[in-house]
């Protein structure tokens, strides 16, 4: 047999090996009843560990019937991408409402989120400051981090959503003054803050779990994270410090559902999953793996767990997401970065 | 018969797998019109990211092009005991995952690293700025230099060299009469791969980096970034100047070897 | 007035980890003078050390111990570019990427000789090795002979105080050979330069060595004339590595002064040494001389070569004069008496140790017939 026939075999094997494994891949998708979530790094542990088992559990025990789930978990951004390019998510938890926005924008998502209780949001954080045991920088506010000689990391608006919370908090603690009004200054004072910290940033991970990776492997001297997040790690028995700062912003991801890739016969099965994320199961793991949420018998029950934020503040006061997004994210940080 | 069954799923499989989605990337970039386009390089962040990207392209190229060279040189001339263990770490970068290079960096450098320790008591950070980046280039692309120059020397007989010494030649004389002219070739090429990997080096940048617009944010993190901030036509016209530049380079090389074979021919 | 080269007790060894003493000894405590003027060659088969000790001259190597004096001056501590020997290297080993003209003139370039003057020089190293015409070319674009030339002319540009020629030979067909080895030797003559040449071959050691070095295992065996080398070998090894040789195992049947009865003895006798007479009758008896039939006849030119089978069944090579074989009728199948004219006699087992004395030789000699013949 001449090189040339055995090449050509080969290629052959390849391409038809290449094709068999696509279409049997697509072929195995469609059995039983599915579901597909989507969601942030955060809502990994929460999700697959208790929420997840919790639904299928009653969801046997109610209609005697097993559901699978297809999970992924990755940074806001990236979930967009994927589900705007034909990921076949069905349910996704976005940490801001831009990607939903963009979503809806493009007809993927018909149902308004904000129609759903605590519009859209069942679980909520906050952000906060994590500093190295004993505080040794002595940081005690988000104005802070903008002193000389303080190492910040945060992770990098641009490509996670959610990491866009870390700037709105400190913008919005700035021009909000801890009051919930504009301050004098108007806008000044903010971007002040937001140049002097990027000049203190050593480091703008991509995600804030890169970022907290950093920060565990000894990089920075305080860290811009969510409390969760933050909580987490102190729980694992890292030898940090939370700084909860007078005022700062309740994070509210919102979880929605993608119209389009839901078919009539999965609609029930989706409607159902979406009530049980407020029902009082779903919310004592989301308490569990410490967010604040929603249900306010459950939070007290975990109320001790929490710091007291003095004077916590919201998108809104900033003028929600629309604006934030462009006067704060695109202008005053790209402006901030530009110097 | 074999011939054009051969050559129809070579050629097509090359284009299917390289030619069409450049292509893709190609129209993408352009949809909006060359006034987007231009707009979307021309940002600072755009041009300081491509500058960037090229000024450590280059010396990632001239420190390896020097390193790789003498490594070569070492393994090609002298014999020790653990040169075999030596030859076969050379080649290790290109089986490493790029993260895994990135995060081992990040923690030999970091503040509780072997490296990073005592550094950082100094007051000298290496990582999240261009030191450290340029320490994941020069490993990324390592074999490059080394394994094009190595074969050269190992062919060239030492016989030159030593003539080049019994004729009057110093140490650096022998090198730059006549060790040097035998590896040049080679050194070019070995440096435009080097160069070429440097530009598009990514798994490992974004390890490192730290990721800073305007401060260390390479081309390829600027694509990354504004691809998952959902600007893809950025992306995507960053992405044509980077095909752009490693096209001109590749074919630049593909026309310098083919005048250096032809000069020969000639002659 | 001094000589033009001297080796005092020079031994040279490379660490290797394979042999239990952890190294090998390539030169092993050789002595040696070389006369201005003169043309040595050192022979010896491959791996004999021979190379090394011109690496070792030439600088390439250092030595283990011992002493190199270049003219008078001693240059262990030199490194090779300062040493001024013009070496010429099995391979040739020229500059790929260089012309001829660059070739050359390297050596001058890099001892900064001023243009004009390199232009002459080189001129004339052309015109002395017959390059004319080939200046422009590439060493890849030339013979073997003519890269030969071109590695001669290089290593004499900078009229070197010493040439060494590894091997010069053995890159070129042989037809070319012949005439580059008279060339070689011409000019050697014609510039004076002491020369040592190293070769494998021994006929081209006798051909142009004015004395000759014959090397075995890092030693020298013999440094001598070409006539003595080949008509008085020193051992055994010399007198079976130069020319053709037949060895025979003979012992000794009486006491002589030095050896006792029953010593092993190896006899070498050259072809050339043994007289052939063919038998008129076969029938006839034959006392004291040894007997044998023609089993292979090789026409060589001026000399025909015998392949004999002795009664006993030995075998060995006798050569003599075409007029000769002519004259006394020897044909394949034809009965011979043979006579031995000339032969040395070796200690068995012990190369080093031979009993050469012209008496012991004689004495030898005379019992040879009668022990060749009775195993």
């Amino acid at each position: 047999m001449s090189v040339s026939r055995i090449l050509t075999i080969v290629a052959l094997g390849v391409l038809i090996t290449i094709s068999l494994t696509t279409f049997w891949d697509l072929a195995r998708q469609s059995s039983g009843r599915t579901i597909t979530i989507y969601g942030y790094s955060a809502m990994e542990e929460p999700l697959k560990n208790e929420v997840i088992p919790a639904f299928q559990e009653w969801y046997r025990q109610t209609h005697g019937e097993e559901v699978e789930f297809v999970t992924a978990f990755a940074g806001s951004g990236h979930l967009f991408n994927q589900i705007r390019a034909g990921a076949p998510a069905q349910v996704a938890i976005f940490a801001t409402e831009i990607e939903p926005t963009k979503l809806m924008e493009d007809g993927l998502i018909t149902t308004d989120w904000r129609t759903f209780p605590g519009n859209g949001t069942f679980a909520l954080t906050v952000a906060v400051i994590l500093t190295r045991d004993g505080n040794p920088e002595n940081i005690k506010s988000f104005d802070d981090l903008g002193n000389n000689g303080v190492d910040v990391l945060l992770p990098d608006p641009t490509t996670s959503g959610g990491a866009q919370w870390a700037i709105l908090a400190l913008y919005g603690s700035a021009f909000l003054n801890g009051t919930g009004i504009p301050s004098d200054g108007g806008t000044e004072p903010a971007a002040k803050l937001l140049k002097r910290v990027i000049n203190n940033a050593s480091s703008l991970p991509e995600s804030a779990r890169k970022a907290l990776t950093q920060f565990g492997l000894g990089y920075g001297d305080a860290l811009l994270t969510y409390e969760n997040d933050a909580l987490v790690d102190i729980a694992k028995g890292l030898d940090y410090e939370i700084i909860m700062p007078q005022s700062t912003i309740a994070i509210e991801p919102k979880v929605v559902i993608i119209d389009a890739n839901i078919g009539e016969e999965d609609a029930a099965l989706v409607e159902e999953f979406m009530d049980f994320l407020w029902g009082t199961e779903a919310q004592e793991a989301m308490a569990k793996h410490h967010f604040r949420v929603v249900d306010q018998t459950v939070f007290r029950r975990h109320a001790t767990n929490f710091q007291k934020v003095d004077s916590p503040f919201t998108i809104d006061d900033l003028g929600g997401w629309d604006e934030a997004s462009t006067q704060i994210i695109e202008g005053a940080w790209r402006e901030a970065q530009r110097d | 018969m074999a011939r054009y069954a051969l050559m129809t799923s070579g050629i097509g499989f090359l284009i299917l797998l390289i030619a069409l989605p450049l292509t893709a990337i190609f129209t993408q970039a352009y949809q909006g019109g060359l006034a987007a386009f231009w707009e979307a390089v021309s940002s600072p962040e755009a041009v300081f990211s491509l500058r960037y990207t090229l000024t450590l392209a280059t010396a990632t190229t001239a420190i390896n092009g020097v390193m790789g060279t003498l490594v070569a040189y070492v393994l090609a001339r002298y014999e020790f005991r653990a040169k075999s263990f030596i030859d076969s770490l050379v080649d290790l970068p290109i089986a490493i995952p790029a993260s895994v290079t990135g995060f081992t960096l990040l923690l030999l450098y970091g503040p509780v690293g072997t490296i990073g320790g005592p550094l950082s008591d100094a007051g000298i950070r290496i990582m999240f700025s261009f030191p450290g980046i340029l320490v994941a280039h020069l490993f990324m692309t390592f074999p490059y230099v080394v394994r094009a120059v190595g074969p050269v020397l190992q062919d060239s007989e030492r016989g030159e060299e030593e003539a080049a010494q019994t004729l009057g030649a110093s140490g650096f004389g022998v090198f730059r009469y006549v060790t040097f002219p035998a590896i040049q070739s080679a050194l070019i090429v070995g440096s435009i791969f080097t160069f070429a990997r440097s530009l598009g080096e990514f798994g490992a940048t974004i390890m490192v980096s730290g990721n800073l617009a305007l401060r260390t944010q390479t081309a390829p993190l600027f694509i990354f970034s504004e691809f998952n901030a959902g600007n893809i036509e950025a992306a995507s016209a960053m992405s044509v100047v980077l095909v752009l530049i490693s096209f001109v380079l590749f074919f630049g090389l593909k026309f310098a070897t083919g005048k250096l074979t032809l000069g020969r021919a000639l002659q | 007035m001094t000589t033009a080269i001297t080796l005092r007790n020079l031994s040279k060894r490379f660490p290797d980890p394979r042999r239990p003493e952890g190294w090998f000894t390539a030169v092993d405590s050789v002595d040696l003078d070389v006369e201005p003027e003169e043309f040595l060659t050192m022979v010896g088969p491959s791996g004999c050390g021979k190379s090394t000790i011109l690496r070792v001259i030439s600088g390439l190597e250092s030595p283990t111990s011992g002493d190199i004096f270049i003219a008078g001056e001693r240059v262990n501590q030199l490194p090779p570019k300062d040493r001024n020997i013009g070496f010429m290297f099995q391979g040739y080993a020229l500059f790929k990427h260089m012309t001829v003209t660059e070739n050359i003139e390297f050596g001058l370039k890099l001892r900064k000789v001023p243009p004009s003057k390199r232009r002459t020089r080189v001129a004339d190293l052309i015109s002395l090795v017959g390059l004319e015409g080939l200046e422009a070319r590439q060493p890849r674009q030339l013979s073997g002979g003519q890269q030969q030339r071109v590695a001669l002319a290089r290593a004499l540009a900078s009229e070197p105080r010493l040439l060494l020629l590894d091997e010069p030979f053995g890159a070129v067909d042989a037809k070319v050979r012949q005439k580059l080895r008279v060339d070689t030797k011409k000019l050697q003559r014609e510039l004076k330069v002491p020369t040592i040449l190293v070769t494998h071959d021994q006929r081209e050691a006798l051909e142009l060595g004015d004395r000759v070095v014959v090397m075995n295992h890092g030693r020298f065996e013999q440094i001598a004339t070409p006539a003595d080398v080949y008509d008085n070998p020193q051992t055994e090894f010399v007198a079976r590595f130069i020319g053709r040789t037949n060895v025979f195992q003979t012992v000794l049947e009486e006491d002589h002064s030095i050896l006792p009865k029953g010593t092993r003895l190896n006899v070498m006798v050259r072809p050339e040494d043994v007289l052939v007479s063919a038998l008129p009758d076969p029938s006839e008896p034959q006392t004291p001389t040894l007997v044998g039939t023609i089993t292979d006849y090789s026409f060589l030119g001026r000399t025909v070569r015998l392949e004999i089978t002795l009664t006993n069944g030995t075998l060995c090579t006798v050569a003599l004069p075409k007029g000769d074989a002519l004259k006394k009728k020897l044909g394949l199948g034809g009965l011979v008496s043979l006579e031995i004219a000339a032969c040395h006699a070796f200690l068995q087992g012990d190369g080093s140790n031979s009993p050469n004395g012209s008496e012991n030789q004689e004495a030898i000699r005379s019992d040879v017939s009668d022990k060749v013949a009775s195993p």
